[in-house]
């Protein structure tokens, strides 16, 4: 990496705001990007970190926007970008969370700076490679609704539960049911009268540490909080009440 | 009588024995077959459960030696390597005894060998290689 010129990682797509939890109807064990999915609902896998993951935390991207300076794989990066699939149109609970995946990001930062913890080739079994990026944003409390917002709980999220044996490659509309984040990190949830058990696929450890790492960084004077030169695509935000 | 996980490696000279019959019948071990992957034409691995006296473990033992079948305790085919892991879970959902799960206070993910039955489902759903085998 040293005798590299220059290095820098521009990544399309981070930090979904909400998506989808994956489960298969179907006989046989499926090897998707949602991970690895057995026969007849037997388990369920979500991707989200839930109430530590930053859009989760913005739900309107009102302080999250280009030019957002963020923890990026150990180092100092930015939000380029909307990511691809961006989507703030998607379906709102009335908190304002919305329903499956929204927002997302584009982040570019300098490679020399990052360090193998926090940013990891991954190899998903029967789909591909891909990378684990540790992303770390900083929300600024600037008014009360910043507020309310940034405390948001598991409970507050609903995922749609989607079937990835039949639905999802069939590109079907809708979902099996929706379930929150807090019953999701139990291990198992009740639906139509299964337990199915649950996993994630995102690393709520390797969250809580990023968030650390980060509050240390901005505590010490070494990381200032810089406001976006321009906002994210977004939609009207629905007035909602803060009891 | 205490349990013990035995993986038993079989070679093609070997596959042909009966030698869970020889186990129970010789050495009063009641085995449990948790896993079995053989050939008749190749070599093949036993994942075993058994339990027993240790004198009849420690003869049992002889006898597999004696006829070349070789023997590892479970701990010693796996191995998790804590700095590969990401603690994301991915593993958790997918292990049917709860070898692998996730520690509730600080959401480390543990792995607990004694339930381990090398099903080898883990080494599909780390998408890091955390999870290896040693064959």
């Amino acid at each position: 990496m040293t005798d590299l010129r220059d290095a820098f990682l521009f990544s399309p797509r981070n930090a979904y705001q909400n998506y989808n939890v994956g489960t298969n109807s179907t006989d046989k064990t499926i090897y998707t990007y949602m991970g690895v999915l057995k026969p007849h609902f037997a388990n369920a896998n979500y991707s989200s970190a839930g109430q530590l993951s930053p859009l989760l935390n913005d739900p309107y991207y009102r302080t999250i926007g280009i030019g957002t300076r963020i923890f990026l794989g150990g180092g100092v990066g930015y939000v380029a970008w909307p990511g691809t699939q961006h989507c703030p149109t998607e379906p709102r609970n009335e908190r304002g969370i919305p329903m499956g995946g929204a927002g997302t990001l584009a982040v570019v930062g300098d490679l020399k700076q990052m360090n193998g913890r926090f940013l990891r080739g991954a190899s998903i079994t029967g789909y591909g490679c891909s990378m684990a990026v540790g992303i770390g944003v900083p929300i600024p409390i600037l008014d009360e609704d910043m507020l309310y917002a940034t405390t948001v709980r598991d409970e507050d999220i609903q995922a749609p539960l989607v079937d990835y044996g039949a639905a999802y490659p069939n590109a079907e509309p809708g979902c099996l049911t929706y379930v929150n984040y807090a019953q999701l990190k139990t291990g198992s949830i009740e639906w139509n009268g299964k337990t199915i058990k649950t996993a994630p696929l995102s690393s709520y450890k390797m969250a809580k540490e990023i968030a650390e790492t980060l509050k240390t960084w901005i505590l010490k004077g070494d990381f200032q909080i810089a406001e976006p030169v321009e906002t994210l695509p977004t939609v009207e935000k629905k007035e909602v009440s803060h009891d | 009588m205490t349990e013990k996980k035995w993986v038993l490696y079989y070679t093609s000279e070997t596959v042909d024995q009966p030698i869970i019959y020889r186990l129970g019948q010789d050495f009063h071990l009641i085995c449990n077959i948790i896993k079995a992957e053989m050939d008749y034409s190749k070599q093949g691995y036993l994942v075993l459960e058994v339990s027993g006296k240790e004198e009849d473990y420690n003869a049992a033992l002889e006898y597999l030696s004696k006829i070349g079948v070789t023997i590892a305790d479970m701990e010693e085919r796996l191995s998790w390597n804590k700095d590969a892991c990401t603690h994301c879970g991915a593993c958790t959902g997918i292990c049917p005894t709860g070898a692998f799960f996730i520690n509730d206070a600080d959401k480390t993910v543990a792995f607990d060998g004694e339930k381990c039955i090398l099903c080898h489902m883990c080494l599909k759903a780390c998408s890091f290689g955390a999870v290896q085998f040693k064959s």
